[in-house]
């Protein structure tokens, strides 16, 4: 009995406490709760903004990797990995799809397009691309080193193709129509612009014009399509005669051979063909084209009286030998520093830079120095010194630093630059059957100590010991020699 | 039973115990709420604070977004430009005056160039945004110290101010933008911030950078090319301030943003 209040007061108290402690933890998780509302709003503000940043940075790395590796001098360049990924001469039919490919964790490289389908590619073009012309290549932007890989830009695909007036919804022509077929050029040479231009038939100062688009998921779902209409850029050397010699004083002494022929009109002679491109014989320029820096008619007269057979130098409608001073050349080529120039920039993206200077002095290079080349893989040789060649055949971009001698059954398909020092000399004693197709160029840009000019020297040119079958303008093989120094941008726009 | 009756009476709490723990009760909750007080004030300053900081970077990545889009489709993509100018971009940035007669003017600073636009604290972007509407104008202007957006379709007759101008076009879009505000409030911010306002003068959101040879340089420093078609860049600065003075400190709050747009496209 004496415990019996007590007991009673302890049980009546007993579910206090629980309510007391409910009631402050309510108020306390309401407190929580509305602070980590408030702070979970914050944080997903920052991270839409930072995701929105980072797709767009992603999807703009693919690009940028497609751009630099359609180049031929970079180490990543797409032939390296898969042959003939993009054709040799730059161009890419309407309808050829190439995507590089670039799964991230967990992802396989054979799924991708399954997983992050290509719906952009049927809006452009009306349809999805026939399975036959599409090829893929992955990116080279993750890197496994050590057993570890390293993921790069999230961007999935890239994809690079032919842009063509109805792909861009552009009508570049203004005849109101958006032409599915037709792949569109960027040609440097139009009139009054430099701009797209819809033609099955370029002329040679036009490049096509190809579309790169990249398309990036973040892990959040944040997605992005960008694009960019991009199209070679090569250094544009224009020539304005089949042979150019540009100096004080020229001394010329021609083939005496019945098969050789100096001839300026566009496509003459045997050259091989350059895919996508067809000379036009309507363009036909000198055979034989010099300047007269020190005023009258000195040079050409010098080089007329050098010619042995002056019926075989033919060319721009003008009278036998076809010897022209009248000629306009490409800036680049007109004073010994543009072209001292024109020789730094042909370097740094140059196949092979021969022989290895020794000691200052200038070495000779021969046939064994050249690097492998062919009709279908040009290359860009510079040969800092002198080249003496003997029956060899080569394709592309030329330039001696020093005289060019040849002998045997030799030949180039391209243009050659031969820009010495002292006096330049071009000096043939060849047989057999081979041409020279394209343009050749003499010029003396260094006294024989090795100083730039303040004007262009003086130069010989010497084939009396033979020339073979002789030399022929090409506008084609012209314009397939220069090697791409980049993939100019022409637009770049957000898809999605 | 008494005993047990006087246990019964002594169960309350005298006057003094109760008096002392609801003293002690009022110390605590004092305590607790003078603190609650003072971080809600903080709370509340701190989030508007970051409610004019987050509205300042939405803003920014925008015009950042805006001025790396701009500029589509370029002149180059015609072989024959199309009748009306509508359908195309002359320039990525466009300009006042000389836009409809073909003059350009020259981009200074502080009313040093000849431009009314691109200016210090105005500039329109000129491209197809990709939003179905062909070829557009977009403009920011500060006016007080409200920065406002507008959208307009590019028109072929008339000039890109006057098409942004038509009442309805230019709506707030960043408030509290004190960029160009009056000497006195600079003097002011300068007092808490000393790195803001550079030199006292009122800080230009839109710095051009245009091309130069073979570098890029300050518009205003770019002798014969300064003008809006050789814009390469725009450096982007905004100085946001918070309406409300720190709860503790009294002190002005503000933020600067600073932001860089690339132009993509080619100029012409």
């Amino acid at each position: 009995m004496k415990s019996n209040p007590i007991g009673r007061r302890k049980e009546s108290e007993s579910g206090v406490a629980l309510l007391i402690a409910i009631f402050v933890l309510m108020l306390i998780s309401v407190v929580a709760i509305s602070l980590m509302v408030a702070s979970g709003g914050e944080s997903a503000l920052a991270g839409n903004y930072r995701s929105s940043a980072s797709v767009y940075l992603a999807a703009t790395a693919g690009l940028e990797e497609a751009r630099g590796r359609m180049l031929s001098g970079n180490s990543d360049y797409f032939n390296n990995t898969v042959a003939g990924f993009i054709p040799a001469s730059g161009s890419l039919p309407v309808g050829q799809v190439r995507y590089i490919l670039n799964p991230g964790p967990g992802e396989a490289l054979g799924s991708l397009l399954t997983t992050y389908p290509d719906t952009e590619y049927a809006t452009e073009f009306g349809a999805a691309p026939l399975s036959a012309a599409v090829q893929t290549i992955a990116s080279v932007s993750t890197v496994t080193s050590g057993g570890t890989t390293y993921y790069g830009p999230l961007f999935k695909w890239v994809r690079i193709n032919a842009a063509t007036e109805k792909s861009l919804k552009t009508d570049v022509n203004s005849d109101s129509i958006l032409d599915l077929v037709t792949p569109l050029y960027y040609d440097s040479g139009h009139v009054p612009k430099p701009s797209l231009v819809v033609t099955a038939t370029p002329p040679a100062s036009a490049n096509q014009a190809l579309e790169i688009t990249a398309l990036a998921i973040l892990p959040n779902g944040s997605q992005k399509t960008v694009q960019y209409v991009v199209a070679p850029l090569t250094i544009n050397l224009n020539f304005p005669s089949a042979l150019t010699l540009s100096g004080k004083n020229i001394a010329f002494s021609g083939a005496n051979s019945n098969v050789y022929y100096a001839d300026g009109t566009d496509g003459d002679g045997n050259p091989p063909a350059v895919p996508g491109c067809t000379p036009n014989p309507l363009n036909s320029l000198p055979a034989i084209g010099v300047t007269e820096p020190l005023g009258g008619t000195g040079n050409k007269d010098a080089v007329t009286a050098g010619i042995p057979r002056p019926d075989h130098y033919s060319g721009a409608g003008l009278p036998t030998p076809s010897v022209s001073d009248a000629i306009t050349l490409n800036s680049s080529l007109q004073t010994p520093a543009s072209l001292n120039t024109l020789v730094q920039t042909i370097s740094q993206y140059a196949t092979i830079i021969t022989p290895t200077p020794s000691g200052g002095l200038l070495g000779t290079a021969t046939d064994s120095d050249l690097p492998p080349m062919s009709a279908t893989n040009p290359a860009t040789v510079v040969v800092d010194g002198n080249l003496n060649l003997s029956s060899f055949v080569g394709y592309g971009l030329l330039v001696v630093t020093g005289n060019l001698a040849y002998d045997g059954n030799s030949g180039w398909k391209g243009v050659i630059l031969v820009v010495g020092d002292g006096t330049t000399t071009f000096t043939g004693a060849g047989g057999g059957n081979q041409e020279f197709d394209g343009a050749i160029f003499v010029a003396s840009i260094k006294d024989t100590s090795g100083n730039l000019l303040s004007q262009l020297g003086n130069v010989g040119f010497d084939i009396s010991g033979g020339g073979g079958n002789g030399v022929y303008y090409n506008s084609c093989w012209i314009k397939r020699a220069q090697p791409t120094l980049t993939y100019t941008v022409l637009s770049f726009r957000e898809l999605h | 039973m008494k005993r047990a009756q006087k246990q019964n009476k002594e169960t309350g709490f005298t006057l003094i115990e109760l008096m002392t723990s609801v003293s002690i009760f009022i110390v605590i909750s004092g305590a607790i709420f003078g603190l609650l007080g003072t971080s809600q004030k903080l709370f509340r300053t701190e989030s508007q604070l970051l409610s004019s900081f987050q509205e300042a970077r939405l803003g920014m990545d925008q015009i950042v977004r805006d001025s790396n889009a701009s500029g589509y489709p370029p002149v180059n993509h015609f072989s024959t430009l199309p009748a009306l100018s509508s359908s195309y971009v002359i320039s990525p940035v466009a300009w006042m005056p000389g836009y409809l007669t073909p003059a350009s003017c020259t981009i200074g600073t502080a009313g040093g160039g000849t431009c009314t636009t691109p200016g210090d604290f105005d500039v329109i972007f000129e491209g197809d945004f990709n939003d179905g509407s062909g070829v557009e104008w977009i403009r920011y202007q500060l006016q007080g110290t409200t920065l406002y957006r507008g959208v307009a379709l590019k028109s072929a007759v008339a000039d890109p101010v006057a098409t942004t101008n038509v009442a309805g076009v230019m709506l707030p879009y960043v408030t509290n933008v004190m960029n160009n505000t009056s000497s006195a409030q600079i003097a002011a911010i300068r007092a808490s911030y000393p790195a803001m306002f550079p030199g006292g003068a009122a800080q230009p959101i839109f710095q051009f950078i245009c091309d130069s040879g073979t570098s890029t340089v300050l518009c205003q420093n770019a002798v014969g090319s300064n003008s809006p078609s050789n814009v390469r860049d725009i450096e982007i600065t905004l100085i946001v301030m918070s309406p409300q003075r720190d709860a503790q400190t009294n002190r002005l709050r503000l933020v600067e943003l600073n932001g860089r747009g690339h132009r993509n496209n080619p100029n012409q």
